[in-house]
């Protein structure tokens, strides 16, 4: 049964000598081009399609204060998540349901709470417990203090830190933890002291 | 009832600077704006002597050495700080917050009412104290202006003891203190409208509260007929959960030293645009224009006076810092005359428009260029993890030597190694 397409097939090929005609790739696009049938519609847009298309592949340059703004032939590239195990084409990395977060120091020190602060150890008080002068101390404001924590105090307008611990009179006393100096003394709060606990020190990181 | 509490610190950024600098304890301390021009924020022992809000420092600079007020350069990235751990805090005591400002929140209580909200905003207060150094006040209202008013009244009235709730006083009491207030105190009023109103005779938040809102709508705006029915109780500004993306931003600072030539006001402004472009891309919007100006001092008389700014309109919205310092550039050029002492100069990125809601036609390809999107991203997380300006436009210059001054800033205690408080 023909068939309209089928009748354009029989149309005999023009033997043309070879060489002949116009060279591949000087006509009005630059390349070579091919003949294809659109719904009449449609032609205007196809048009317009080449025109801007034309007048890409020409690369006119109008020097260089001026900026021509060339229609979006490229697609913009959209970039795709690369998953770690394509599941259907073979066997599933069986390390998938075990993906742990790597420790944070953050977790473990908490310093990224509202509550955490740190501070620069800048004397030798708290050395028996391994809080060196240079150390980052971790202060927390949120923890409650109790006898035997060191803390950071505040006493009239200087900071410091010693161990909390408390008289029998349920005074305030500041106790250090360096054996070696004894220049160092521990500290009596009395009532005309402005003494205030500024936190509760948790922790001390020493960097090499 | 609806009840909305608004939460803010008690002269922000002097209490943050007493938090880690005993020595400021009940010293008279104050906070220069940007260049150390005026007071920004004052200590209570500040406001005592007499010095107002935004009193520009050179007029008081005698007074301040007389009584031995230390003043700082603002420290903003020690503010910014401090502000979060606050609003994190705050999240813990109701899950609707709007973040007003820097020191500013409102909470919306409503779900909480079967609790003693007086107690609850104590509890705010002595967590946010102990948690953080710094001093709150917690006012609660039917509206967020009333939240506003109670919030004043928390923090002028001792007896309040740092929390006033409104909605718990009985209406003749609340209109009697509504009637020693001010009606300049009331959100939105402010020094422009406070005059025009009490030339009509209305002097106090009573008066305003019960004023007829249709005569003043006409008279006004509906702002102010929107400002009095919440007066009243009624909710019309209701609370934003998510701060609404900027419509324009501003990056302007006045010079340390005047300039002259013309390739500081550059560096100066290409700088400016950079830390806006910044902003718009965190805000994921693009600009649609550019607006840059330049101005001699106001204050010096003698010297001749020059003042100019002008719009440039982009013909695609972007956010390529690159482009828009040339353009901003091109705008300066036209500006630009010689032989003056400028003392200032800014941009404004404005007609903001989303990322999200840009407009995709067929034959544009500027917006969707992801190459230059990519090189931005990139310089923003370089920025952002090796420090401020460590890739940056080389005419943004290298000297700078009209950045403003900022004499005597503090440490920034959290947020650099170098600066942590040292304690011995």
């Amino acid at each position: 049964m023909d068939t309209p397409n089928s009748k354009v097939s029989k149309i005999a090929p023009r033997k043309n000598k070879p060489g002949a005609g116009r060279k591949v790739g000087t006509g009005k696009f630059g390349e070579p081009t091919s003949v294809i049938r659109i719904p009449t519609s449609l032609e205007s847009n196809v048009k317009d399609f080449l025109t801007a298309y034309q007048q890409k592949t020409k690369q006119t340059s109008y020097g260089e204060d001026i900026e021509i703004i060339l229609p979006a032939i490229d697609p913009p590239k959209v970039f795709l998540n690369l998953y770690s195990s394509q599941v259907p084409a073979g066997f599933p990395s069986p390390a998938d349901d075990h993906v742990e977060k790597r420790l944070d120091l953050n977790e473990f020190f908490q310093t990224d709470k509202p509550y955490v602060f740190l501070a620069r150890v800048g004397g030798n008080s708290l050395l028996d417990l391994g809080i060196i002068k240079g150390d980052i101390a971790i202060v927390d404001r949120s923890l409650p203090v109790r006898v035997g924590q060191p803390v950071m105090v505040r006493i009239n307008e200087e900071f410091t830190m010693k161990i909390f611990s408390v008289t029998k009179q349920n005074k305030p006393l500041l106790l250090k933890a360096n054996e070696g100096d004894p220049t160092i003394e521990n500290i009596l709060i009395t009532d005309d002291m402005d003494f205030e606990i500024w936190g509760v020190i948790t922790g001390a990181v020493h960097k090499f | 009832m609806r009840h909305i509490a608004l939460i803010d610190v008690n002269n922000f950024y002097v209490s943050c600077e007493r938090v880690f600098n005993p020595k400021l304890i009940n010293r008279p301390v104050v906070v220069l704006s940007n260049n150390d021009g005026c007071a920004v924020a004052r200590s209570n022992e500040v406001k005592a002597l007499g010095i107002g809000m935004g009193a520009p420092w050179f007029k008081f600079k005698d007074l301040a050495k007389q009584h031995g007020i230390v003043a700082f350069s603002s420290n903003y990235a020690l503010y910014a700080d401090m502000s979060n751990r606050v609003m994190e805090i705050l999240r813990d005591f109701s899950p609707d917050q709007e973040i007003y400002s820097i020191d500013e929140s409102f909470l919306d209580l409503t779900g909480f009412a079967k609790r003693d909200l007086i107690q609850y905003g104590q509890d705010m207060r002595s967590r946010i104290l102990r948690w953080t150094g710094l001093p709150v006040c917690v006012g609660i209202g039917a509206t967020k202006t009333l939240a506003k008013l109670a919030n004043h009244c928390a923090k002028k009235r001792p007896v309040y003891e740092g929390v006033c709730n409104f909605n718990t006083m009985p209406q003749q009491e609340l209109n009697q203190l509504l009637g020693e207030i001010a009606v300049g105190e009331v959100w939105g009023i402010g020094r422009q409208l406070a005059p025009k109103l009490e030339a009509m005779g209305i002097q106090t938040v009573r008066d305003l509260k019960q004023a007829n809102h249709q005569h003043l709508r006409q008279q006004f705006s509906v702002v102010m007929q929107k400002t009095i029915r919440e007066l009243n109780g009624e909710v019309c500004i209701e609370m934003e959960e998510l701060a609404p993306a900027k419509k324009q931003i501003v990056s302007s600072r006045s010079f340390g030293h005047q300039v002259t030539d013309y390739q500081s006001l550059a560096e100066s402004i290409t700088l400016y645009i950079s830390r806006a472009a910044e902003k718009l891309r965190k805000q994921q919007s693009y600009a649609g224009s550019v607006y840059v100006y330049i101005r001699t001092s106001p204050f010096k008389e003698k010297e001749p006076f020059y003042s100019n700014g002008m719009t440039i309109p982009l013909p695609t919205a972007t956010d390529d810092t690159r482009l828009l310092v040339n353009v901003a550039l091109w705008g300066l050029k036209q500006l630009f005359k010689p032989h003056y002492n400028y003392a200032k100069a800014g941009v404004m990125l404005s007609e903001l428009v989303p990322v999200q809601g840009i407009q995709t036609d067929l034959f544009s390809s500027v917006q969707v260029n992801p190459k230059s999107s990519k090189l931005m991203t990139t310089l923003d997380q370089i920025n952002q993890k090796m420090g401020k300006e460590s890739i940056k436009l080389a005419s943004e210059g290298f000297k700078r030597p009209w950045k403003m001054k900022q004499e005597n800033k503090s440490p920034c205690y959290t947020t650099k190694w170098e600066d942590l408080v040292v304690v011995g």
